[in-house]
């Protein structure tokens, strides 16, 4: 769905209206004007009208009246055999014979008597002038639409900007605001009240957001630590039991068979504990390290391991790649990746690691794909093996994020790959 | 020798008391800061095992006291935080070691014999055991003084196996000792028999006799 920016919107709403103003009142105001006029020009032919009565009537003689209408264009003096009882006033056109052109003109005809004789007389007024006011008045309402128009966008591009530039400032820190990293966020105070109230309410929620996550991220620290003295007691009672002399080995089967379960327990739980300390940004302290010499190092820990799984390891590391983070998170990281790559494996499969400019890629045989949308999330890789505690991508995410690095995941032709770039 | 164990968890101070009664260890337990640093006032141990989070103070501290007294025990602190500042702090105020919890019987033990090595013999480093030597410093074996090569790894379960005699060491253990922290991510330990079956087969080459038992499913034991 498309969005629009809020003052274009407003802007939007402003030139609508406008326009819809003008459309609604133009007519409107025309038809008022040329009622306006047209009462003023009939007022003007009664004008005429009378002071042709008061003052030329009772002096006029028939034998004036071919005078009278030769210097007169717009008064007339015509015989007329009816009798109007009232005046009658109407449009009508004209040739003009200079421009040979129709013209307008409202026209009042009386009925007067001459010398005991009926004449009609009748006065006309050009309506051109009329029209060329409108046209003025048009342009005039034109010019002062678009005038407003200006002023509203300039309003709106300056003046809204500026009274708008507090919630653009509350927006980018909100946009900022990571609740993981656990940093509270602050807004000034603003002198315009809404923004205020957004600011409180914003500050209030992520406070209470960020005061949720730091509870339950103790809650699992805590959880965790409580579970480490219990566990070491139990992996200790059974150790002891194992020295026992007169075990059968129906027991030994037995006590090997709670060894397992016991030791994923102590996984999961050291996984935890581990995942809160990177999130409690400890492992703060950073060196430059040799990329090469890490996987080096953490593959060598691991060869019994992969030998025993009957895995061959294949790797392409490009030499003195550096970079600079904390070893043990290092360490950790490729230590899980290539864990991964194990335990997602099949029966004398294969692992590739290369590493070429600062892009680590892990990759491995296998049967079907990891699925992508919980890849990283906890305890969510579904597989069958039952062995590994849920946690190991999660960390390698965590890890990931620390250190803003990017991690992929993809699987083609019965091949895991996960890609990593520093 | 004696070894006192500063530990709140009397569970779990027993139990480790109950192993290294078996390595002919003599094991006092200390529940509280104020009865350990009476104890570490007055009597003189081999080794003290040091949980940092008692009841009454920090396990620090008595670190602290004891290297102000300037006492000659071998320290190995055991934490359940296991968190690396602990440790560097730990180490730097004079700890000869550091386990986190939970740990594994066989493992404390074999890092007791290698302390208390190193205190006792005044460094000296060679071990002699049954019809072995090893000079750790050389890093060489000899069997009636006959050198046979080991692999870093099997020179390293040789250690571990003689730190924990007659004891049953589970197979989780030994990996944990090889590979470090990471073992107990591996879904399985398979790979401990075959370094273990390497070392008894170079031993029995040289005519040592045979004291590593495979006890069914469980693991291994050393007999001596």
């Amino acid at each position: 769905m498309g969005s629009v920016k809020l003052l274009d919107k407003t802007f939007g709403v402003y030139l609508f209206s406008s326009i819809a103003v003008l459309v609604v009142a133009a007519p409107i105001f025309y038809f008022t004007m040329k009622q306006l006029y047209m009462e003023d020009a009939d007022e003007t032919l009664d004008l005429y009208k009378k002071e042709f009565k008061y003052y030329d009537l009772p002096v006029l003689k028939q034998s004036d009246i071919e005078s009278y209408n030769r210097f007169n264009r717009d008064m007339r003096i015509e015989p007329f055999n009816g009798y109007v009882v009232s005046d009658t006033i109407y449009y009508k056109n004209y040739l003009d014979t200079l421009s040979n052109e129709n013209e307008p003109y409202r026209v009042l005809q009386s009925s007067i008597v001459i010398e005991n004789k009926p004449y009609l007389f009748t006065a006309r007024i050009s309506l051109v002038e009329n029209e060329d006011l409108m046209k003025s008045i048009a342009f005039v309402f034109v010019v002062l639409i678009a005038l407003l128009l200006i002023i509203l966008l300039v309003i709106t591009r300056l003046y809204s900007k500026r009274i708008w530039q507090p919630f653009q400032n509350t927006l980018a820190k909100i946009k900022t605001f990571d609740l993981s990293q656990g940093n509270k966020i602050s807004f000034e105070k603003v002198n315009i009240k809404e923004f205020n109230e957004l600011n409180l309410s914003l500050q209030k929620l992520t406070d209470q957001n960020l005061s949720v996550y730091s509870q339950q991220k103790a809650f699992i620290e805590n959880a965790s630590h409580e579970l480490q003295t219990p566990l070491a007691v139990l992996k200790i009672k059974l150790n002891l039991l194992l020295q026992n002399k007169n075990i059968t080995s129906e027991q030994a089967a037995l006590l090997s068979a709670i060894d397992l379960p016991l030791a994923r327990m102590t996984r999961i739980n050291k996984n935890l504990l581990l995942l809160a300390k990177i999130e409690n940004k400890q492992f703060a302290e950073a060196e430059n390290l040799n990329l090469n010499e890490v996987i080096n190092e953490t593959l060598e820990l691991l060869t019994d391991y992969i030998a025993s799984k009957k895995i061959t390891v294949d790797k392409n590391l490009s030499e003195n790649i550096y970079i600079s983070c904390n070893k043990t998170l290092l360490e950790i990281l490729i230590n899980n990746l290539l864990i991964n790559a194990n335990v997602h494996n099949i029966e004398q499969g294969n692992i590739q690691i290369s590493l070429t400019g600062k892009t680590l890629v892990v990759s491995n045989t296998g049967k079907t794909a990891l699925d992508k949308e919980k890849l990283f999330k906890r305890f969510t890789v579904s597989s069958s093996q039952t062995v590994n505690s849920g946690l190991g991508l999660a960390i390698v995410k965590e890890i990931c994020n620390r250190y803003q690095w990017k991690i992929e995941y993809n699987f083609e032709n019965e091949i895991h790959t996960f890609k990593v770039t520093f | 020798m004696k070894i006192l164990i500063i530990e709140d968890e009397m569970e779990l101070a027993q139990d480790v008391a109950k192993y290294l009664a078996g390595q002919n260890y003599v094991c006092e337990i200390a529940k509280t800061f104020i009865q350990a640093s009476e104890k570490i006032g007055i009597y003189q141990y081999d080794c003290i095992l040091l949980d940092l989070m008692l009841p009454d103070g920090s396990g620090l501290a008595l670190l602290e006291l004891l290297k102000k007294e300037n006492k000659q025990d071998g320290v190995i602190i055991i934490s359940a935080k296991n968190s690396l500042e602990d440790k560097v702090k730990g180490l730097e105020i004079g700890a000869d070691d550091y386990l986190a919890k939970p740990f594994h019987l066989s493992e404390l033990s074999a890092r007791i014999l290698s302390i208390i090595r190193r205190k006792q013999f005044n460094s000296s480093n060679i071990i002699q055991q049954n019809e072995i030597t090893i000079d750790l410093l050389g890093k060489t074996v000899k069997v009636n003084e006959i050198e046979i090569s080991l692999t870093k790894k099997e020179l390293d379960l040789l250690l571990f196996f003689i730190g924990n005699k007659n004891r049953v060491i589970s197979k989780s253990a030994l990996a944990e000792h090889l590979s470090g922290d990471i073992a107990d991510m591996f879904d399985n330990h398979d790979f401990v028999y075959a370094h273990v079956k390497n070392l008894k087969k170079k031993l029995t080459e040289a005519n040592y006799g045979n004291y590593i038992k495979t006890i069914y499913g469980t693991g291994y034991k050393w007999e001596a």
